[in-house]
């Protein structure tokens, strides 16, 4: 058995020249790995709101018993006592200022 | 723009790919399928698992094309992928990836095939009955072309242990052919 022979051998294959059913079956593959990668793309930041919400929700019902006697007396706004409504505000600027320092 | 893309050469499909032109991509699906699926068949042995395997390649292609640097090495790389695909399902299927010349010599004869009961010889069953490294070495060097340099970047493999897969996997594989040409 010589080399050539060897080689003739591999220059020959089983899979079809061509086969449109192939090509479509990897274009549904493709088409359920983009969809997949969107949502997710998508569920990624929703999954961090939420995580944020429960933790600010979580803290928020540990310091109310603590700012409450604290804040007693103080002017309110809407409802809110006021250093909590400038607190609010102050980190909310702040956060827009770092958002807009780190995407400019 | 599907007509133009059948006469467009490889490289400018693959740049149109890389961009991210799902028409461009599924035109190189068409160009290679055929060298996907026979490297793949000729590794596994086993039609299904090959072209599930070459599905799931094309998938990584599509996944990692935007990565690629140059156009021209989009073969190579493929072959890479596909080779990756193989030896991560070996893997998982728990195939002993090192060759065993005692299982070699028990091995059966390959069972008759249609291509064998036609009168040619069955390169996949053939194949089949060397240990995975050496078939690796033997398919990259024979049936893909690759020089050992390149298979040993390809596959990770030593090149030392490479050049010795494909000198022995040969060999063997000569007996195996001859023997089932001594047959007919």
């Amino acid at each position: 058995m010589s080399d050539t022979r060897i080689s003739d051998l591999f220059a020959q294959g089983t899979a079809p020249e061509s086969d449109p059913a192939f090509v479509k079956a990897v274009a549904a593959d493709i088409g359920r790995a983009r969809l997949r990668s969107r949502l997710l793309a998508l569920a990624r930041p929703v999954t961090g709101v939420l995580a944020l919400s429960g933790a600010l929700y979580v803290a928020a019902g540990l310091i109310r018993p603590v700012l409450a006697e604290q804040l007693a007396g103080t002017p309110e706004f809407m409802g809110v006592p006021m250093p909590l409504a400038l607190a609010a505000l102050v980190a909310g600027l702040a956060l827009s200022a770092r958002r807009y320092v780190l995407f400019r | 723009m599907g007509g133009r893309l059948e006469d467009t050469p490889d490289e400018l499909v693959v740049a149109q790919a890389m961009t991210g032109d799902d028409g461009a991509f599924a035109e190189l699906v068409r160009r290679r399928q055929k060298q996907v699926r026979d490297l793949l068949r000729r590794l596994c042995g086993d039609h299904a698992l090959a072209d599930d395997l070459a599905q799931s390649t094309f998938v990584k292609a599509w996944r990692g094309i935007g990565a690629l640097r140059d156009p021209g090495a989009f073969g190579g790389w493929l072959k890479r992928v596909a080779v990756h695909a193989w030896l991560a399902e070996a893997r998982r299927a728990a195939e002993p990836l090192d060759d065993d010349e005692a299982g070699f010599l028990a091995a059966p004869d390959p069972a008759p095939s249609p291509q064998r009961a036609a009168g040619g010889i069955d390169l996949e069953r053939a194949l089949a009955r060397l240990g995975p490294n050496e078939r690796l070495c033997v398919v990259l060097a024979h049936g893909e072309g690759l020089t050992h340099a390149e298979i040993a970047e390809t596959t990770g493999l030593p090149l030392g242990t490479v050049k010795s897969h494909v000198l022995r996997g040969t060999e063997k594989l000569k007996r195996i052919c001859a023997k089932v040409d001594g047959d007919e």
